[in-house]
């Protein structure tokens, strides 16, 4: 079977990006500084793609994420400085937030069978009005814990700790997804519910359990944010819409092709933001850093549409 | 004379595989050609090429106007049947608006000959397969002219259908025949190559291997062309054995159709469930399996695994393969395996060795070609997808299974194989009902006979005793009732 695209396409893509910045700009792109820092900038986002792409493997929308992560970022410092709630406590809480948050989706979408994409897209805009009422439409920074902006901003063999959150989340749903039943029930049933569910398959389980995933990884992504910029802001979530969703539906051009995966997020974040960081070095002005994710989104599926087009005329032309 | 469809050397790879090889085929107008092989052989592939579905590598195809009936029929399964039958056609206009009650007017005049009149604004989810089947062609012959040059193409268009429903689809076939069109069309049943078609084409391997008129050609010709060998062992002896304990009890069930119906399956032992089209026997499957939930009644599964409603506790074999039995996009072996994956679980995680290792065995003993287990499974020929979908609960071995249209699609020597494969995991005390609109296939396989009318069971016999005749008079409510 040919392949027009292969596995590693966008990671020799991105190394070529990588190699064409530095020789373009050797003093100000190829510095450890500027490659901690993309690294350092792409890991909320790469939480939050994870977690916008695990229920997407079902066919299931969580387009809520963002706002999660915006209202919790707010309740992560304005717990321990508003309520006055020890860090540990009011991390718990965030956690909290997010399960609970995630629950509702899986009792509205999986077994009241209500669409995801309404769903989500009501409870995320309650967490954005949310948002607005808790911070009283302001940043809040002030007062706010040490304990919790080390866990943002602690160093271990020279990488801040959020690039190894966000390697430890990649790993752990690479691991559930592919030696997992979970994960091949949710493939399953991304493939068709009817079928997983008649051959036995926990279709309803699987799929509340991915949006719980999603919320609580969501919650996460917010927790870290506030703990690396020690401060909440109720409107930073739109910030992140978008691209989480890129860097999900990216996912399916890499490593696993065809299907949503962890790693291929991760390839596809960074990609995104090598991409945007190296052409603002180039003196890019910041409407480009738009056409670029777009451009980036369409031509990247595409080709790993073609690329599965044997798989795709084969999905056409059953039997 | 001009052919109504023809195909010159016609030449179709995917990737290593030849599934056609230099095929050069002509339909001639007003006879009906039938076109036969084992599974895999090509068939499928040669009709998507006739319909420009898929391109072929090299030759040409040579037409005026056809119409398709494919494998896979082309339903929108949320839409009801009259705009399913008005689909392909352009709208019936008035003024600015589609003149709906003239279009319903329209299906509705095509459908009545075929029993669907009353159930046209149903969605097409709710019709049963054969009913979809009858759809699906009254819909391909609407499009049509009849005419000298036209032709009509048709995949496997009989096999999810009962008798009585194919004696409608020959009659419309052999009335069109007779208006001059061409017809070509797919049969694993031989019996219809014999009774229905002027012209037989046999392909083997991807190439022609026989086209001629079927003449005073017999069943056993036709299939020692197909395989090209004349030996082939007898179907193995029935077995009857012992049958052992009870493992699945339904009691009282009804449900749309199904009204009361009282049915025990035993360890050991085959249970065929027969009905005509309506009759339940679509809805009694998923009924028995736990799929369904019934509107009264209750179905207990024996051996103290609980109820059968938890999910995948028996085995259960779609009729509607498509949509319910596979998973697209995935391979064979993820389609084998998913119903066994927690037994393939060491150290907390699938083992894939294990996995490999299973998906081979079963790769093997259902005969799937071809054998590559990571292959993807819409890769596979309709006839090799049946037997992945038989072969994912061997594998689990689960109390009982239930299965609908076991022997679809599959070829005349894999049909023998596969119902042994039946017949060897009820000997290891499995529990089997098979459901079909049609006893013919499976008959010899069951150790005891049920049959559904109105939706009520009517009759139950040990097999010895029956024979298809006396099934199908039970089926209709004609004749004596079976012992
Ligand atoms: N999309 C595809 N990709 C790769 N291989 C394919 C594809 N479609 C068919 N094949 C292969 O081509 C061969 C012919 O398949 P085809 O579906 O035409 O068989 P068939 O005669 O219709 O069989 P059946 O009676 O089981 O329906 C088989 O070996 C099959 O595995
Ligand atoms: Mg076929």
């Amino acid at each position: 079977m040919t392949t027009a695209l292969p596995r590693y396409a966008m990671l020799l893509l991105l190394a070529a990006m990588v190699l064409t910045f530095s020789l373009l700009r050797p003093e100000t792109f190829a510095t450890v500084a500027n490659v901690r820092t993309i690294f350092l900038e792409s890991s909320v986002l790469a939480i939050l793609a994870m977690a916008a792409m695990v229920p997407l493997i079902a066919k299931d929308f969580d387009l809520s994420i963002a706002s999660v992560l915006g209202f919790v970022s707010l309740l992560a410092v304005g717990l321990p400085t508003r309520q006055e709630l020890p860090v540990p406590v009011a991390l718990v809480a965030c956690l909290a937030v997010g399960v609970v948050i995630g629950l509702v989706h899986a009792l509205l979408i999986v077994r009241w069978e209500l669409p995801s994409v309404v769903v989500t897209l009501g409870t995320g805009t309650i967490l954005t009005g949310l948002s607005l009422w808790y911070s009283g439409g302001t940043v809040i920074y002030e007062g706010v814990p040490e304990q919790l902006t080390r866990l943002g901003n602690a160093e271990v063999l020279g990488i801040r700790l959020p690039v190894f959150y966000m390697a430890a989340v990649a790993l752990i749903l690479w691991f559930v997804l592919e030696k997992r039943p979970w994960g091949r029930y949710l493939y399953a049933t991304g493939a068709s519910e009817i079928t997983a569910r008649l051959a036995g398959v926990d279709t309803a389980k699987a799929r509340a359990a991915a949006l719980v995933v999603a919320s609580s990884l969501a919650a996460l992504a917010g927790i870290v944010l506030s703990a690396r910029l020690g401060s909440g802001s109720p409107t930073i979530a739109n910030d992140f819409f978008l691209p989480a969703f890129a860097g999900a539906f990216l996912s399916i051009a890499a490593f696993k092709l065809g299907f949503f995966n962890p790693l291929g997020v991760i390839c596809a974040v960074y990609l995104l933001a090598t991409g945007v960081n190296g052409l603002s070095m180039l003196g890019a002005p910041a409407w480009v850093e738009h056409v670029f994710n777009g451009l980036a989104l369409v031509v990247a599926v595409g080709l790993a549409h073609v690329s599965s087009g044997t798989a795709r005329t084969m999905h056409k032309g059953r039997n | 004379m001009s052919s109504a469809l023809a195909v010159e050397k016609l030449t179709k790879h995917f990737g290593a595989t030849t599934a056609l090889d230099q095929v050069s085929l002509q339909v001639a107008p007003g006879r009906v050609h039938a076109l036969i092989g084992l599974n895999g052989s090509g068939k499928s592939t040669l009709v998507k090429c006739l319909s420009g579905f898929l391109e072929p590598d090299s030759g040409t195809v040579l037409s005026e106007e056809s119409a398709f009936v494919h494998q896979d029929l082309g339903l929108a399964s949320s839409l009801s049947v009259t705009e399913n039958f008005v689909l392909g056609r352009p709208p019936v206009m008035r003024g600015l608006r589609i003149d709906r009650r003239a279009e319903r007017e329209l299906a509705r005049r095509a459908l009545a000959p075929v029993g669907l009149a009353d159930r046209l604004d149903h969605p097409v989810s709710a019709l049963s397969t054969a009913e979809r089947v009858v759809l699906a062609i009254a819909r391909a012959l609407d499009g049509t002219t009849t005419s000298a040059s036209s032709a009509l193409v048709l995949d496997e268009p009989t096999s999810a259908l009962p008798a009585d429903e194919i004696g409608i689809v020959t009659r419309a076939i052999r009335e069109h025949a007779g208006r001059g069109m061409g017809i070509l069309f797919i049969t694993h049943r031989l019996q219809e190559v014999c009774d229905l078609a002027d012209d037989v084409s046999v392909l083997r391997d991807g190439q022609l291997v026989h086209s001629g008129p079927v003449g005073d050609m017999s069943i056993a010709d036709l299939v020692a062309t197909m395989t090209g060998t004349r030996t082939r062992a007898a179907a193995p002896p029935a077995r009857s054995g012992p049958r052992g304990e009870p493992v699945l009890h339904a009691t009282s069930l009804s449900g749309r159709q199904i009204q009361d119906v009282d049915l025990t399956l035993h360890a050991g032992e085959i249970v065929g469930v027969f009905g005509m089209l309506g009759s339940g026997v679509e809805e009694l499957g998923g009924l028995l399996a736990g799929r369904e939930r019934p509107a009264s009644g209750r179905v207990d599964l024996v051996d103290g695994a609980g109820h059968a409603r938890r999910a995948g506790a028996i085995g259960y074999i779609p009729s509607d393969r498509p949509n319910k039995a596979v998973l697209p996009g995935l391979s064979v072996r993820e389609n084998l395996c998913l119903p066994s994956l927690r037994g393939l679980v060491r150290r907390g995680r699938i083992d894939r060795s294990r996995e490999h290792a299973l998906a081979r065995r079963l790769v093997t003993d259902m005969g799937v070609q071809p054998r590559d287990h990571g292959a993807a499974i819409l890769a596979l020929s309709g006839g090799n997808q049946q037997k992945v979908v038989l072969g994912r609960w061997l594998a689990v071995a689960p109390p009982a299974i239930v299965a609908e249209e076991i022997t679809q699609g599959v070829d005349v020597p894999a049909k023998e194989d596969l119902l042994a494969q039946v017949r060897a995991y009820a000997a290891r005390g499995g529990a089997v009902a098979l459901l079909a609109l049609e006893p013919e296939e499976v008959l010899s396989t069951c150790d005891r006979v049920v049959v559904l009318r109105h939706g009520r069971l009517v009759d139950a016999a040990p097999r010895s005793q029956t024979s298809v005749s006396e099934v199908l008079a039970a089926m209709h409510g004609t004749g004596d009732d079976l012992p």
